[in-house]
């Protein structure tokens, strides 16, 4: 993939400009095509029923996590093989345009997203207990915690008395796994001073360098002999980047962030630094009251409702992006009678072909490839990502839909849910104005 | 008052138990997306955050013990939780509720009982406004203000007027009757709120004049205080009393399907949500008048929508901050007034990146949670700063005074700029930006 490149985002001379395009949902899929869109010349509205999921996930883009060397060409692969897979839907371009505009688009907002791996390979990156991951890209800070490449020993920093991270329990975990990590718990600084620390808390106290300065104290004894120094991701809310390098410049050591609890910092990091960018670029952010149904004519939405307070509100689009998510995400829904359906424009899902509901989830949660529930149920949509119906034919022209709420994968389970969401954010914003054409 | 499932069942509508406020708390993943948001938990150690003392104590409550939490009392209600939340938990108003419970075991205090009382202050200072007004701009006094009842001397306090927009409309009629319109459809009712009222009435004069510009038949009937600041104070009964008055005098137009439309936002958020949802007054004709009553910008932009705005703007050529209150994220009717604005030619809005100004209605006021506010508004004063601009564009009251106080510039409310778009103008207010009048207003396309 070639290097991605902070492109200038101006709506001045593009064919799109006029064009009117309504993004339901604001997780990562939601979140992207609403930048894609703007960068494209349309007037853009994200409406979305409180934030996305990225809020609550590491934080990373797991592109295709099982692939064992280049991750690209084994995606390729697997979409060749597997048309209804949505990577097979989006198309080739999509998953390389979606990863390249996203870098960009990050980048442009002053957070760098890593590849790191110049043989295009996964990273290892560690969780919170000290298992490791396979992601192709990942947040600065999470990129430099790679273990690919680790040539000594490593020292992972806790607080003492924080719940959310164990330094000693990952430590160990991770010399299970044959990396040789130390463990070490410095003390907060006025540590009584909080009801409860939160990520988030901690991470505005990283902003401050007074406080990066009472950690690195406490830290640079313990890191002469190793080579680097990971912290939960905490090092900094607004000022993250100057956090992670100032620190690791006091340390004397790179240091590098695992992932911790919700809230995650790396999601929250992203989430308002892309919503500031689009309302500086002309979108409308509508986080809180959600959509109740799309409203149709013919074979056409004309635009949405949402339930605002006292009655509804129309807002009309030329175009309509659905990433309102899957069974977690409220994209999906079921009941107790087995039912499975999309509830804002009534679109058809695929579901478990299971005799009961009770046969939608096996006795082991853990299970490996996933509950058929998960697995099964989705919008099937064609290359264009429209909703498909029985017949195969798309129901309306002019929604598409994206992200995890797509028939074909498991996005609990396959380890591309991140991939997915990007490739088919960029598909959707190209297939509605008419850039692949 | 709590719902319960016998007052649903008794009302003359349905709401499932799963939708009743105190119970969306069952709702709760703990995903703390809305302690990540919460303004206020951002700026302070001394509030736990909207999960903590929202949907997380609200187990703990038990409706016959006194409320066991008094760090609820740093919760601003601004609401920006419940916007949040992915999962429909109504976080602000179960927090809101639990607030009135921590009053009805404690009492108010006189401050807080001072600042619910707005609409009595804004009557009582009137006739009085030259001494009042030097009152409040008195160092001395601010400081024994602050010192005795704990009202905050660096709060952003607006003047009087001396007089009240509402005399000024009764001479109107009385010097221009206007005459009466063929039918309701070309009626509305003006809400002005408590600060048109008393100290800010050139807001309502242009908002008349707009609507009059527009075609409308405008009726300004009897009114009270929207009960939002008893409300944020936690007196329920208080709020309640000013919200059945405002239910009683409106129904009756909103049963001849007359919209009501207001200039303060917030006064309107109150209307058409808190009334059902906080306050618990969700008989048929508050939901009535809910469904009748519009921000006056979310007016304005239907009317566009329906082809009935006259697009006969000058231009205004600047460019300029909006800030999008809490209250009004609260409507969820998105940005009306940058839809709206984006009318007129050469002007250009570009929203600031923030949830809330930090003064959410009388918090900001309180000597103890004044440097909170403050440090919740710095984003929006930096971004206004970075930008180089002047004047701050803002459909709340409240907010205005505090971007003025965090900015040292000015806050406008949309309607300066609707109306001098129009070339309508009102005789006592200056507005500070000009719209270029050389040329002949022309019509602009739709949005």
């Amino acid at each position: 993939m070639p290097a991605a490149k902070p492109e200038r985002h101006s709506a001045a001379s593009h064919p799109a400009t006029g064009t009117d395009i309504i993004v339901i949902g604001a997780g990562l899929a939601g979140l992207m095509a609403a930048v894609f869109a703007v960068e494209a010349g349309a007037r853009v509205r994200l409406i979305a029923q409180g934030w996305g999921q990225q809020l609550v996930t590491p934080g990373w883009i797991s592109v295709c996590d099982r692939a064992e060397d280049d991750v690209i060409a084994e995606v390729r692969g697997y979409a060749a093989l597997h048309p209804e897979h949505p990577y097979g839907r989006a198309g080739d371009d999509a998953m390389v345009g979606g990863l390249e505009r996203f870098r960009a688009a990050t980048e442009a907002v002053g957070l760098s997203y890593e590849l790191r791996r110049k043989d295009g390979h996964n990273m290892r990156l560690m969780t919170l207990l000290g298992g490791i991951q396979r992601v192709m890209l990942a947040p600065r800070g999470l990129a430099a915690g790679d273990l690919t490449d680790v040539r000594g020993p490593i020292l992972l920093v806790g607080f003492a008395g924080w719940r959310d991270f164990f330094a000693d329990l990952a430590a160990a975990n991770l010399r299970r796994q044959g990396v040789d990590a130390r463990a070490l718990a410095i003390q907060l600084p006025d540590p009584d001073r909080y009801w409860d620390l939160w990520p988030g808390d901690l991470a505005r106290q990283f902003d401050s360098a007074l406080f990066r300065e009472t950690v690195a104290r406490q830290v640079a004894p313990h890191a002469r002999d190793v080579e680097r120094v990971g912290f939960p991701a905490v090092l900094g809310m607004d000022d993250h980047p100057r956090a992670l390098d100032d620190l690791g410049g006091l340390i004397g050591r790179p240091v590098f962030e695992i992932p911790t609890l919700p809230e995650s910092v790396p999601g929250v990091r992203l989430s308002n630094r892309l919503r500031r960018w689009l309302l500086r670029h002309g979108a409308r952010v509508q986080i809180g009251h959600p959509v109740v149904r799309g409203v149709v004519e013919g074979r056409r939405c004309v635009g949405v409702e949402v339930q605002s307070l006292g009655h509804s509100t129309l807002f009309r689009a030329d175009h309509v992006i659905l990433a309102t998510g899957g069974l977690y995400g409220g994209g999906i829904e079921t009941d107790e009678s087995g039912r499975v359906w999309e509830p804002l424009f009534g679109l058809p899902v695929m579901a478990p072909e299971t005799e009961s509901r009770a046969e939608w989830y096996y006795d082991d949660l853990l299970v490996e490839r996933g509950h058929p529930i998960h697995r099964q149920a989705g919008l099937r949509v064609n290359t264009r990502l429209q909703p498909l119906d029985a017949a195969g034919e798309p129901v309306l022209d002019n929604v598409y839909a994206i992200g995890q709420m797509l028939a074909g994968f498991n996005p609990l389970t396959d380890g591309c849910a991140e991939g997915i969401a990007l490739a088919t954010a960029y598909k959707a914003v190209q297939t509605a104005l008419e850039l692949d054409e | 008052m709590m719902h319960t499932a016998s007052d649903t069942v008794m009302s003359d509508h349905t709401l499932s138990l799963i939708e009743l406020t105190a119970f969306t708390a069952d709702h709760c993943v703990k995903c703390n997306i809305c302690t990540s948001a919460c303004p206020f938990a951002k700026v302070t150690p001394l509030f736990p955050g909207p999960k903590v003392v929202g949907p997380q104590w609200q187990r703990l409550r038990d409706p016959d013990a006194p409320s066991p939490d008094h760090s609820l009392d740093y919760c601003s209600s601004c609401g920006i939780c419940t916007l949040v939340c992915p999962h429909g938990v109504k976080v602000m108003e179960i927090n809101t509720q639990a607030k009135a419970k921590l009053v009805e075991t404690h009492g108010l205090s006189l401050r807080n009982w001072f600042l619910a009382r707005n609409e009595l202050w804004g009557r009582l200072g009137t006739p009085l406004a030259p001494l009042a007004n030097f009152a409040l701009r008195n160092r001395l006094v601010r400081w024994a203000a602050e010192k005795v009842i704990g009202v905050s001397r660096r709060a952003p306090m607006p003047g009087w007027a001396g007089y009240t927009f509402r005399g000024w409309w009764q001479r109107q009629l009385r010097d221009h009757p206007r005459p009466e319109p063929v039918s309701d459809a070309d009626r509305v009712v003006y809400f002005h709120g408590c600060s048109t009222n008393t100290y800010e009435p050139h807001i309502g004069k242009l908002a008349v004049a707009i609507l009059e510009h527009i075609g409308l038949h405008v009726e300004v009937p009897p009114q009270t205080c929207c009960g939002l600041p008893a409300q944020s104070n936690g007196d329920f009964p208080g709020a309640r009393r000013y919200a059945q008055t405002n239910i009683e005098r409106l129904a009756d137009y909103a049963r001849r399907g007359i919209p009501i439309v207001g200039t303060a936002a917030s006064c309107m958020t109150a209307i058409k949500g808190d009334y059902q949802h906080v306050l618990g007054l969700d008989g048929a004709e508050a939901r009535l008048v809910a469904a009748h009553t519009y921000d006056f910008m979310e007016f304005v932009w239907k009317l566009h929508q329906e082809g009935r705005l006259p697009t006969d703007f000058h231009p205004i050529h600047q460019e300029l901050p909006y800030h999008a209150p809490c209250q009004l994220k609260a409507h969820g009717f998105g940005r009306p007034a940058l839809d709206v604005l984006s009318l007129i030619p050469g002007l250009k809005l570009w929203e600031i990146d923030a949830d809330c100004c930090g003064i959410a209605g009388t918090y900001g006021f309180k000597v103890e949670k004044r440097e909170i506010s403050e440090a919740v508004g710095w984003p929006i004063a930096q971004q206004v700063q970075e930008a180089g601009a002047e004047v701050v564009v803002c459909d709340t009251e409240t907010c205005r005074w505090q971007i003025q106080a965090l900015t040292g510039g000015t806050a406008i409310h949309p309607v300066v700029l609707l109306a001098e778009a129009y070339g309508l103008s009102v005789d006592d207010y200056r507005p500070p930006v000009r719209a270029d009048k050389r040329r002949a207003p022309a019509p602009t396309g739709v949005w």
